[in-house]
């Protein structure tokens, strides 16, 4: 039942997001037939002729309506650059971005948890400050900039990784890195807090009095308590993930919708950009939905009803 | 238009430039160690991921950059400038400048294996030019033609509406304007767009959409430019890789994962000429970078005042500055690359604000405290430009300089298409603004300087000036046709619509385990279809 109420809220979300983003693009202003052509000579009839075949030529309130029932419909409609369904780009272009941002954000976890309790059982030591101070660093580290200094060690000095493209794994390597430098800080932190709130807690006393070794105390007493907070925070975080991979895609040139979001938004493709912003807010309401399930799962006592 | 005249990067798209003269004049052939020999690849990037390969549709300059390997044209450019035979042996002009006609060469075939005859041609341009294909520059490059005949398949004859100077070298596109395969094209459908064939040196073996299109030579391909070496291409393929960033392009290219960059960023141009790890390539560009004033505006409706705004600018110190020196000062509508450019615009306007001032002055401008003022008003102009490099550099420049001579402005930089619809609305007073051109001259000043171009965002109407560049467009003569495009550079220079600053100039690197890759100095390119691996 919750989760049936949950999808019910996607609709108005969902024309919340399209009515949005169709205002949004034609608030930047600058003539769509103009930047399709890059910004190029065209003649005032063949602009003309191009307003009229893109429907431009309407009044706003009509595109919107044919924008939102061709959407409710399932069809995205067709990207103007490339003739081609947007649907059918998007099938083809998001799994490389969900791909990264996935990666990302498992690599983040996973560090970010190990820090988070290291840090937590070692609190006040210069370890737990040094922890610190690193999270900060590359938490403020821009994605774009880490990028460029990873490919030009790995890539250019060392010739480890490919610098650019989405060949086999070695090609995750250091996008997925960057991610994960973003993420990890933001982990680590809800980890130690977490960590150190449920270790003074009487059942780890109790769980160390019978005698349990460390590892079992930590891994399997407290972490599993610690976790829930965790799990929202790694789910808030994949929106974030997804938003930094199309930054990050730019930088090592990966196929995702990043880099055909960029061209799209340039070239003033309406229905590229639509289907890319739909498709994305539509991943992230149903990964917050499974990330809510989830609790349940982890922590029994959490019953939805 | 060919080059997307405005287009957003400064990359030099197209194959159609006649330039007889041009500013530096190096070596065309790269010195070849030991003979060349069949086989390697070579990687390119592009920096847009291409969205279709059917030449009248597309839309990008990094599509025409692909699409001009696995097409060909029925003529050519060479480096030396001159108009020579691709697809067509010769041609001949009627007396009346009206009827062109073309002899294909024998022995052409489509990718297909299809022998290409004159009927695919004339079905080629008929697609171009017709309103269901839509598209955006063939109309404007056939535009003189009205019809087309092919009474047998070697014969190709254009029917004109007038004399039309320009087209043989319009016709040099092999990217826009290359022969469609009808096989093909009636194969794929819609399509046609991802499984383009034509009669090009390479031709299509994989596209990975956002990665990389991959072609592979053309073992059939003998019918190359004169320039060209003779037979098919050397490299077993070659590839364009998608990679929107220059740096990262930069990073790939020092990795080894590039072969050659085509636009090296200023500021690299030294390490890479010192390394002799690299072959580098410079050459003045088709982009030109200028001041545009809005003759709607009474100020600039005065000569007196065009003349000082052209006197105040310093183009040395701003291809010093905003160029990192690599740049040419320019007083010429257009960039020194083109066919026609006339050496008299040098140093029309020399730096000299005193003169600036005094003309200022002579136009009933007066000062306050430095500033200028017009009927006991301050003059601020609204001055805008593009939000990237090098236009906000270039604009706080001719903002100082025109400050230097009393003259404020407030500088607001668009994103390029925004831009371009604050100028078409007139809604600027001044605004540093680009276009690059590599072909005929006559369109681009019809297309930027005449009332009716759709480039015309300044609001030149000077009958004179459109006469002489109406005169030049519908004459053969390339005699007749040097004087003209003299004369309308005088013109320009006397009449000064805008103030010209500078033409960029293009840096191109390529990795030194290939040679034979040579600089086309008559349109800029880079002819990387004779380059093979250096043993």
């Amino acid at each position: 039942m919750y989760a049936l109420r949950r999808i019910a809220l996607f609709v108005p979300v969902w024309v919340g997001v399209a009515v949005l983003t169709f205002a949004m693009m034609r608030l930047i202003g600058g003539d769509p037939a103009q930047a399709l052509y890059g910004g190029s000579a065209l003649s005032v009839a063949v602009l003309r002729e191009v307003h009229h075949r893109l429907g431009l030529d309407r009044p706003v309130l009509t595109q919107l309506a044919g924008f939102l029932v061709d959407a409710v419909r399932g069809n995205l409609g067709e990207s103007w650059q490339s003739g081609t369904p947007v649907a059918a780009i998007l099938a083809q272009r998001f799994p490389y971005t969900i791909e990264l941002a996935l990666a990302g954000l498992g690599l983040g976890t996973l560090l970010g948890l190990g820090l988070g309790v290291i840090a937590a059982t070692r609190q006040g030591s210069s370890l737990d400050r040094a922890l610190l101070v690193g999270s900060l660093v590359f938490l403020s580290v821009p994605g774009f900039w880490l990028g460029i200094l990873l490919i030009y060690l790995f890539s250019v000095d060392l010739g480890w990784l490919p610098v650019a493209g989405a060949a086999g794994w070695q090609s995750l390597v250091m996008p997925a890195a960057v991610l994960a430098a973003t993420g990890a800080p933001v982990v680590a932190r809800v980890a130690r807090a977490g960590m150190l709130e449920v270790l003074r807690t009487e059942y780890v006393r109790t769980a160390r009095a019978k005698g349990l070794g460390e590892r079992i105390v930590l891994l399997r007493h407290a972490l599993r308590n610690a976790l829930n907070p965790i799990m929202t925070i790694v789910g808030l975080l994949f929106g974030n993930l997804l938003g930094g991979a199309l930054i990050v895609e730019q930088v090592f040139s990966r196929p995702g919708i990043g880099t055909l979001a960029v061209q799209a938004i340039f070239a003033r493709d309406y229905p590229m950009i639509q289907g890319i912003v739909l498709y994305t807010s539509t991943v992230f309401l149903i990964l917050n939905l499974l990330v809510d399930l989830a609790y349940s799962l982890v922590d029994p006592r959490i019953r939805f009803g | 238009m060919r080059e997307p005249a405005r287009a957003r990067d400064g990359r030099v798209a197209l194959a159609l430039a006649v330039a007889i003269v041009t500013a530096l004049a190096g070596p065309h052939l790269t010195a070849a160690a030991v003979g060349p020999s069949a086989g390697g690849t070579f990687v390119l990037p592009v920096q847009q991921d291409p969205k279709t390969l059917d030449a009248p549709r597309m839309t990008l300059a990094d599509e025409d950059e692909i699409s001009g390997y696995i097409g060909a044209a029925l003529t050519a450019i060479a480096p030396d400038g001159r108009i020579v035979p691709w697809l067509a042996d010769r041609w001949t002009w009627a007396p009346n400048g009206k009827t062109l006609t073309f002899h294909i060469k024998p022995g052409v075939t489509f990718h297909s294996g299809r022998p290409m005859t004159a009927q695919d041609v004339k079905a080629t341009f008929e697609r171009d030019i017709d309103p269901a294909t839509a598209s955006p520059y063939d109309r404007d490059f056939l535009a003189s033609v009205a019809s087309i005949d092919a009474p047998d398949a070697s014969t190709l004859v254009l029917h004109l509406r007038a004399p039309d100077g320009g087209l043989l070298e319009t016709l040099a596109s092999p990217g826009y304007l290359q022969p469609t395969d009808p096989s093909a094209l009636s194969k794929w459908g819609a399509q046609y767009a991802q499984h383009p064939s034509s009669v090009g040196p390479f031709m299509l073996k994989e596209w990975l959409p956002g990665q990389s299109v991959t072609l592979a030579r053309n073992p059939a391909y003998r019918w190359g430019p004169p320039f060209d070496h003779p037979g098919p291409p050397y490299l077993d393929q070659l590839v364009f890789r998608v990679i929107p960033q220059p740096t990262s392009q930069m990073a790939a290219f020092e990795s080894g994962a590039l072969s050659g960059l085509l636009n090296v960023p200023p500021e690299h141009w030294d390490e890479f000429a010192k390394n002799p790890k690299y072959h580098f390539f410079q050459t003045v560009g088709p982009r030109v970078y200028y001041v545009e004033m809005n003759l709607h505006n009474p100020m600039f409706q005065d000569l007196r005042v065009r003349q000082a705004v052209n006197y105040a600018m310093d183009r040395g110190a701003i291809v010093a500055s905003a160029f990192n020196g690599h740049g040419v000062p320019n007083w010429a509508p257009f960039s020194p690359l083109l066919a026609g450019y006339w050496k008299g615009t040098e140093n029309a306007y020399r730096y000299d604000p005193q003169r600036a001032r005094q003309l200022l002055a002579e136009a009933g401008f007066s000062y306050q405290g430095g500033t200028l003022q017009k009927a006991g008003r301050p003059v601020t102009l609204r001055l805008i430009t593009r939000s990237y490099e090098p236009f906000t550099d270039l604009a706080q420049l001719v903002q100082a300089q025109l400050q230097q001579v009393g003259i404020a402005t407030t500088i607001t930089a668009y994103e390029v298409s925004t831009s371009l619809a604050r100028l078409r609305a007139g809604d600027y007073d001044v605004s540093v603004s680009s276009y690059a051109w590599d072909a005929d001259p006559g369109l681009v000043l019809r297309l930027v300087l005449e009332p009716s171009g759709s480039l015309d965002y300044s609001g030149y109407n000077n009958p004179g000036f459109n006469d002489l560049v109406h005169l030049y467009q519908t004459t053969v003569s390339p005699t007749v046709r040097g004087q003209l495009m003299q004369r309308i550079q005088a013109e320009f220079v006397k009449d000064v619509p805008w103030a010209m600053l500078a033409a960029e100039m293009n840096g191109r690197v390529v990795q030194g385990g290939f040679d034979g890759v040579m600089l086309n100095h008559a349109t800029g390119e880079l002819l990387v279809e004779n380059a093979y691996v250096h043993k």
